[in-house]
């Protein structure tokens, strides 16, 4: 691998380097004492075929899982408030609106960023474990979906290199612990931080296990196979 | 020994091992030479810049004092708040005994982390949250105390996202500091939750500059949390959806500089 200099730096902010180039280059940049000791020829694309999306491998890969996870949680919220349950409150449809629009932008902003090295948009979604006509079905899966984005957003953190991508990934999880928070609150009143441990920390979750259980909300298969381990 | 066997290394020991783990001192300064020898990023650079002898233990030192710093004010804050006679209801005292629990851990996790690696912890100081009477009300209506408490909460979400950030070279660390960010980001919900519940229209989520918290010292709480530019990509409006400026600055948390950290803690302690 070649010394990253000052210049690759100034390079780095140049409009001209492909979105492609730059998430490299930004990773080798910002992580250059992590990356030296664990240089890897690897590097692989996300793909997607007919049947499978594979989020590719290193800070590219990841942001792709945190894109995935925004994808779920925004179409999610765009069917509830499209489907209301009955007796859906003010209060509720109120939540429910902001939350949704978060999710709209974590996910646009990721899409936008990624660019061409983005999974597709707009993946199809698998509801069939959900009945939107029910609020017990509703709340259950929001919160759900909240804990499982919080946790693995906090897992990529763990294993992304460029700094700029641990900020952002960081600025988004807290806010989706704001709305997990809440959910919770509104569930089972007092449970907004059920989810700490005995060291008043979130209990994050690799990408791996994160993935094993949201992948079937989706249509086509996920892996992330050549994603960055714990 | 590779960097990255170090840091696996570190990650795997738990802190309750750490008692008879002797090695953790070494393994940091070791840590902390091998990546300031060989670390040249953007960050380090420009924090680095006019300090050529600094070494990167300072830094992981000053992040988790810096956090810890915060985590002292949350905990006194509701240690106060729960011995002051009349002021949590019934009905809201079991939240925040939740919320002084998980506070109180944090701290403890921080000193044990601040002592296994041979650094000195600062000493608790004495907090005034009427903010030399600038607040008078702080501590005995309920509705000003969930006012001061929500905006140390939020400003104590951005104190660990600079910490995260500042931690960026430990993985151990600064997954910590983000899984402790989002605990705290729970809380501060949970008490804009409550004071919404007093009629005030807001939500769990900061909004701009916080048009609900407009008073004197605490405002500062929420400067510069208006940003609508995110890795470069304008949020407001994106990609032809109908994106508010309330929506756009409610998705993201912004980092509080140290700097602005320091004014903003100060008027709070004694």
């Amino acid at each position: 691998m070649k010394e990253v200099t000052t210049q690759d730096q100034t390079t780095h902010e140049s409009a001209s380097l492909s979105r492609r180039k730059f998430l490299n280059y930004a990773g080798v940049i910002a992580g250059a004492g992590l990356l030296i000791a664990s240089c890897k020829k690897d590097d692989v694309q996300p793909t997607a075929d007919a049947d499978t999306i594979n989020l590719g491998s290193n800070d590219t890969g990841l942001l792709n899982y945190a894109y995935l996870l925004q994808q779920l949680e925004a179409a999610f919220y765009i069917q509830v408030l499209k489907t209301p349950y009955s007796g859906m409150t003010k209060t509720e449809e109120g939540v429910f609106t902001q939350i949704r629009d978060h999710e709209i932008v974590h996910r646009e902003m990721l899409k936008n960023y990624l660019g061409t090295d983005g999974i597709p948009p707009a993946l199809e979604n698998d509801w069939s474990s959900i009945d939107f006509s029910l609020k017990s079905s509703v709340m259950a899966k929001a919160k759900f979906f909240e804990e499982v984005t919080v946790a693995g957003l906090n897992g990529i953190c763990r294993l992304v290199i460029a700094e700029e991508h641990l900020v952002i990934l960081a600025k988004m999880s807290v806010v989706d612990a704001r709305h997990s928070a809440v959910i919770n609150d509104m569930i089972t009143p007092g449970t907004f931080a059920e989810k700490a441990d005995s060291n008043g920390m979130e209990v994050s979750q690799d990408p791996q296990s994160s993935i094993d259980i949201t992948k079937k909300f989706f249509k086509k298969n996920i892996t992330g196979i050549n994603l960055p381990k714990y | 020994m590779k960097l990255t066997d170090i840091l696996k290394e570190i990650e795997s020991i738990q802190p309750e091992t750490f008692e008879n783990a002797t090695g953790r001192r070494d393994i940091l300064k070791n840590l902390g030479m091998k990546v300031a020898a060989i670390a040249t990023p953007f960050a380090a650079v420009s924090m680095f810049s006019n300090k050529a002898a600094a070494k990167t233990t300072d830094i992981l030192a000053e992040a988790i004092v810096f956090a810890l710093g915060i985590s002292y004010m949350q905990s006194a804050l509701y240690t106060q708040a729960l011995a002051a006679t009349g002021l949590i209801p019934d009905s809201a005292a079991d939240g925040f005994k939740k919320i002084l629990k998980d506070k109180n851990s944090q701290v403890a996790y921080w000193v044990y982390q601040l002592t296994a690696t041979g650094n000195v912890v600062p000493g608790v100081p004495s907090y005034d949250f009427t903010a030399k009477n600038a607040l008078p009300k702080a501590m005995t209506d309920y509705g000003t105390f969930l006012t001061v408490a929500h905006a140390i909460e939020d400003a104590g979400v951005r104190m660990y996202l600079t910490a995260v950030q500042m931690l960026v070279t430990n993985k151990a660390f600064r997954t910590d500091a983000v899984n402790m960010a989002t605990t705290n980001a729970r809380h501060a919900a949970h008490v804009r939750m409550l004071r919404r519940n007093l009629g005030v229209d807001m939500m769990a989520w900061i909004v701009g500059t916080e048009p609900n918290s407009i008073v004197g010292e605490i405002k500062k709480a929420y400067q510069n949390e208006d940003n609508t530019t995110q890795l470069k990509v304008n949020t407001v409006g994106i990609n032809g959806f109908a994106i508010s400026f309330n929506a756009a600055t409610g998705a993201f948390d912004e980092p509080m500089a140290e700097a602005d950290a320091k004014i903003f803690m100060t008027p709070f302690i004694d």
